[in-house]
């Protein structure tokens, strides 16, 4: 495992096994069923932003997707124990903090400005999608797909396709 | 929701969190490689999860204590959702959870996934009433599972798509193709 702990420095190489990280998710996603629903994550983005919007236009938490969703609730607490998780690993095993992906830096260049103008775009269209799916890679991939639900694997084979499709354009077809 | 039940889910996210940290999955660079088939790790990860946690809910569920929550198959807006996602995430190199551990780890790129996904949610939020007749209530089958559409037990699916996903996970190698070793490892790039 020494090497393995050597990569730590690099803050988008692993440190413990994809088997290892599979089967823990997998038993806390059923540790979570057991408790009280599935894990899920994009569905907090909305909740947010709901909460956002109502104090400025009050009126729009009776918009229905918002009605009666915007307290406190699991997937907010799972959203929040995801960022303090993260950054507890990240301090224990000092990552180091990054700027510009290598990837990125490599095929693009390493003009943070584009790259963060991206990422917000990605953003953008990655939690429309979600929220009109319903879902996100945690909360109806993983989740979804444990619970045999149709709608889980539509999701995932759409998912795939376009993704694949997409980053192939972006890294793979034209020589940059 | 009681306190107690809250607390849970609050250390159910920071063990999710910490796993996605450790595990590299909140890497813009193993995403990215992994839609581009390069780098597996990332897809062998999501298959033994699911592997283990189709096992695990159904399990619980034949128990009678699982507490399921079946999202609804509305064709359109699950397909269009599925194929706007994908292109997002290609482009964003994060997804919702994995930008927010990202955001967490001071990846800098993440913060504004994150920022730009408020947004993007909102938005759906804001335009749900106009959508809602248009994309989510034609075609939509309500919470189907494939188990009863087949008509086999969900304890037969469960096992039989845990084996195969783990079969595949085993089976298939951490990476494809020379260009991949080459961009997932610093000290070849410093050699290049």
């Amino acid at each position: 495992m020494k090497p393995t702990m050597w990569k730590a420095h690099d803050p988008e190489e692993p440190i413990i096994p994809w088997w290892l990280a599979g089967a823990v998710i997998g038993l806390l996603l059923t540790l979570a069923v057991a408790i009280s629903a599935p894990i899920g994550m994009s569905s907090e983005f909305a909740q947010m932003g709901g909460r956002l919007v109502s104090l400025i236009v009050p009126e729009a938490a009776k918009n229905p997707y918002w009605q009666g969703k915007l307290g406190v609730g699991w997937v907010t607490m799972i959203a929040l124990g995801a960022f303090i998780g993260g950054a507890l690993a990240a301090l224990l095993t000092r990552k180091p903090s990054l700027e510009v992906p290598s990837l990125w830096a490599q095929r693009f260049g390493t003009n943070r400005l584009k790259r963060y103008f991206v990422a917000f775009v990605g953003g953008f269209i990655m939690l429309f999608g979600a929220r009109l799916a319903d879902g996100c890679t945690s909360g109806h991939m993983i989740s979804g797909i444990s619970q045999l639900a149709l709608s889980s694997f539509i999701f995932a084979v759409t998912i795939f396709l376009t993704g694949v499709l997409m980053a192939k354009a972006l890294y793979d077809w034209r020589r940059a | 929701m009681d306190i107690k039940t809250l607390l849970w889910g609050l250390l159910i996210g920071i063990a999710f969190g910490a796993t996605l940290s450790l595990s590299g999955a909140a890497s813009h660079r193993m995403i990215v490689n992994a839609l581009r088939l390069k780098d597996l790790r990332l897809l062998k990860i999501i298959m033994t999860a699911i592997a283990v946690g189709t096992l695990g809910v159904t399990l619980l569920d034949a128990a009678g204590m699982a507490h399921l929550k079946i999202k609804p198959a509305y064709l359109l807006g699950v397909a269009l959702g599925g194929a706007l996602f994908g292109i997002g995430f290609a482009l964003a190199g994060y997804c919702p959870g994995t930008c927010v551990v990202a955001t967490a780890e001071r990846k800098k790129d993440a913060f504004f996934v994150l920022l730009g996904g408020l947004l993007g949610a909102t938005t759906f939020g804001l335009l749900y009433p106009v959508l809602e007749p248009v994309l989510i209530e034609p075609f939509n089958f309500g919470e189907v599972r494939v188990p009863n559409l087949l008509g086999i037990s969900p304890l037969t699916m469960a096992v039989v798509l845990s084996a195969l996903l783990l079969a595949l996970a085993w089976l298939l190698p951490d990476r494809v193709g020379e260009q991949a070793s080459a961009v997932s490892s610093p000290e070849a790039k410093k050699a290049a």
